[in-house]
């Protein structure tokens, strides 16, 4: 089982784009470029850190379910309407891009992978996360997950749940017992799964583990990471989310003070 | 990472199988026998799977599956592994996944044209890593399992990360495989950009046409364990970078690219002067081109004592998120064989990227090549495999 130090947390909701939207650097950004460079940069905010240290070595992770299904559904309509293939729609279109614009904008030159698989996806990054700071191919990593809607498939995919349903997440981590190492503050230890597949759909939900045991169905977020950083950001020092509710000992991903 | 790798000769992750479906046909093997005798599959501009190259076991009508299945059955049989374990792992590259299944499908629900009904199967292959759950399915595999979708690097990255698995312990073997097919999200995308080639594939030529684009799969098994076959080959390095410049361009003077490159080298605990060849990532377009050649000179400098420097996507095309372990099956092969390969087509090499080209299939004493990659968004990833030396003189 591997273990991370969370050094910060940031989230991003979707009343967040109203105002970030017009500004100049976002202007050939997507919904999730937007909603991913968010969370990322709540979470540096709140990272503190001694100026006097040598610089973060920043690797990135990004785990994402549709990726940008939106703007590929721009692109094809584009085609399919008028005929006319739009450069700018193209570009933003591969699940990479996102990750392509947040090294850009944070100028992160490490290691920077994009990861999908389904409901999994964000787990997946934190796994990968994990490796590379494990391997030292990074100091600390930006770990997110992000996922925008399609209006026009809100319909096909969630007609009946209610809740978040795009939204980014990012948590900033290291291996544990290196947070002083790299200037900053100890922080929450996170344990991840166990196992990384054991055979069960990544398309299963999530479910949060509440303080009574009972196991609450989470939301079609896609993003398990939304659930950790949100809760730590709102002060609950621990918990966890459990990825297969027919197993008690099953997959889990847990936070909690060191 | 790199310390410790100098003072073991690098990775120890063994390639004990290959496995590939390609426009030039099934098998590594025809994969491998097109590239050395200069039969390029590309027609009028694009690189397609022959139709029989599609499986016949699969029931999901899916063309990324159909290629997919038997390169990494081929793979698996390569090694002598009759079914992967639930120790296993799975690591699969993609940029757009079962996109050819339902890009017409999605356009059509949305203008109405199709119901919900209608669409909803087809539609289910929507999240991109339902590929890797189908084939997961398909394999019975149930053991650590991701997608890597880091554009044109993600292949290559894949690879990568099965070395990081493996020498972390995560997995004792790892079955690692890209797949892309051609559709017309790529193929419209890539020629607005204008960036495909209007004549033939010529990477590192003054006269560069551009990209051909291609479709196809190729997998690789990868174990800690050294393989009882005799003289098996090696991924003893690994490296990754982000340029942070731009979206679809990179770094003009290659700096991402070599850094993941010097990367490698240190991983693998060698010294620029020991590789052999650069197997380049050499897509045809203008700005890959120069930026990987500005990167290659930097880091292994210019004139008789650098390493060769080619290409064989004239031969293949442009794969995409598949084109790193396709061309990894080309270089470990060209290793067993100790065999350089050329850039077919390379009449008139630009002499502003002063690189060592060589002109023609030829013998030569391979002991370690890298395998470079550029991708969209800045991903560059880079691999050195290594023959032993017992290869490397039983050729001389």
């Amino acid at each position: 089982m591997a273990t991370l130090e969370i050094l910060s947390v940031g989230v991003s909701a979707p009343g967040d784009l109203a105002t970030l939207e017009a500004h100049p650097d976002f202007r050939k950004a997507t919904r999730s470029m937007i909603l991913a460079f968010n969370a990322i940069d709540r979470a540096l905010q709140s990272l503190r850190r001694s100026s006097t240290e040598r610089p973060l070595s920043l690797g990135l992770t990004l785990g994402a379910c549709f990726g940008e299904l939106g703007t590929t559904k721009d692109f094809l309509t584009s085609l399919a309407e008028r005929g006319v293939a739009r450069p700018l729609l193209f570009q933003n279109s591969l699940y990479n891009s996102i990750a392509g614009f947040l090294a850009i904008q944070l100028k992160v030159t490490g290691p920077a992978f994009t990861v999908s698989r389904e409901l999994r996806s964000g787990v997946d990054a934190l796994e990968l996360a994990a490796l590379l700071c494990q391997t030292k191919l990074c100091d600390a990593c930006l770990v997110a997950s992000v996922d925008a809607r399609v209006a026009d498939l809100d319909d096909f995919f969630a007609p009946s749940v209610s809740g978040v349903l795009e939204g980014a997440a990012c948590l900033v981590v290291t291996l544990p017992g290196m947070a002083a190492q790299v200037g900053c503050e100890p922080g929450l230890q996170l344990e991840l799964p166990s196992a990384n597949s054991n055979g069960h759909s990544p398309a299963q939900p999530w479910y949060e583990v509440a303080r009574t045991g009972e196991l609450l169905k989470r939301p079609m977020d896609n993003c398990p990471l939304f659930t950790v950083a949100n809760a730590i950001q709102h002060g609950h020092a621990s918990g966890e989310l459990m990825f297969d509710r027919t197993v008690p000992q099953g997959e889990s991903l847990r936070w909690r003070k060191p | 990472m790199s310390s410790q790798a100098a003072a073991t000769g690098g990775l120890g992750v063994w390639i004990t199988g290959t496995g590939a479906v390609s426009c030039v046909g099934i098998g590594a093997q025809a994969l491998w026998q097109s590239t050395l005798e200069n039969h390029s599959g590309l027609e009028a501009g694009l690189g397609r799977v022959p139709v029989q190259a599609r499986s016949s076991s699969t029931q999901h009508n899916s063309p990324a599956l159909e290629f997919a299945l038997p390169a990494a059955r081929e793979a698996l049989s390569d090694a002598g592994w009759p079914s992967l374990e639930p120790g296993d792992g799975l690591i699969l590259a993609s940029t757009t996944g079962q996109i050819s299944n339902w890009e017409s499908a999605l356009i059509d629900f949305i203008r109405g044209k199709r119901t919900r009904t209608d669409v909803a199967p087809t539609l289910r292959r929507l999240p991109l890593g339902s590929l890797l759950t189908d084939l997961q399915r398909e394999l019975n595999h149930v053991g650590p399992a991701t997608l890597v979708s880091s554009s044109c690097a993600a292949a290559t990255q894949a690879l990568g990360l099965a070395a990081l698995w493996l020498q972390s312990g995560k997995v004792e073997r790892c079955l690692v495989g890209g797949v892309e097919v051609l559709c017309d999200l790529t193929i419209h995308g890539f020629r607005c950009l204008q960036l495909l080639a209007s004549g033939p594939c010529a990477p590192f030529s003054s006269d560069k046409g551009g990209i051909q684009l291609s479709e196809g799969a190729a997998f690789l098994c990868l174990q800690n364990k050294r393989p009882m076959a005799e003289r098996p080959i090696r991924l003893s390095g690994v490296g990754f970078s982000t340029d942070a410049y731009h979206m679809t361009a990179p770094h003009p003077q290659g700096e991402g690219s070599r850094a993941a490159m010097a990367q490698a080298l240190a991983s693998a605990g060698l010294q620029p002067q020991q590789i052999d060849w650069v197997h380049a990532h050499g897509t045809g377009s203008v700005h890959n081109d120069a930026a990987e050649a500005a990167a290659i000179g930097q880091l292994f400098g210019v004139g008789a004592a650098a390493p060769w420097v080619s290409a064989t996507k004239p031969i293949h095309g442009h794969t995409l998120g598949a084109s790193g372990t396709l061309e990894a099956v080309v270089c470990v092969h060209a290793l067993h064989h100790q065999m350089l390969l050329p850039t077919f087509g390379l009449n008139q090499p630009d002499p502003a990227l002063q690189l060592r080209h060589p002109t023609q299939a030829q013998r030569a004493q391979l002991r370690h090549v890298l395998k470079n990659t550029l991708g969209f968004g800045g991903a560059n990833a880079a691999l050195v495999l290594s023959a032993e030396e017992g290869l490397v003189h039983g050729h001389a």
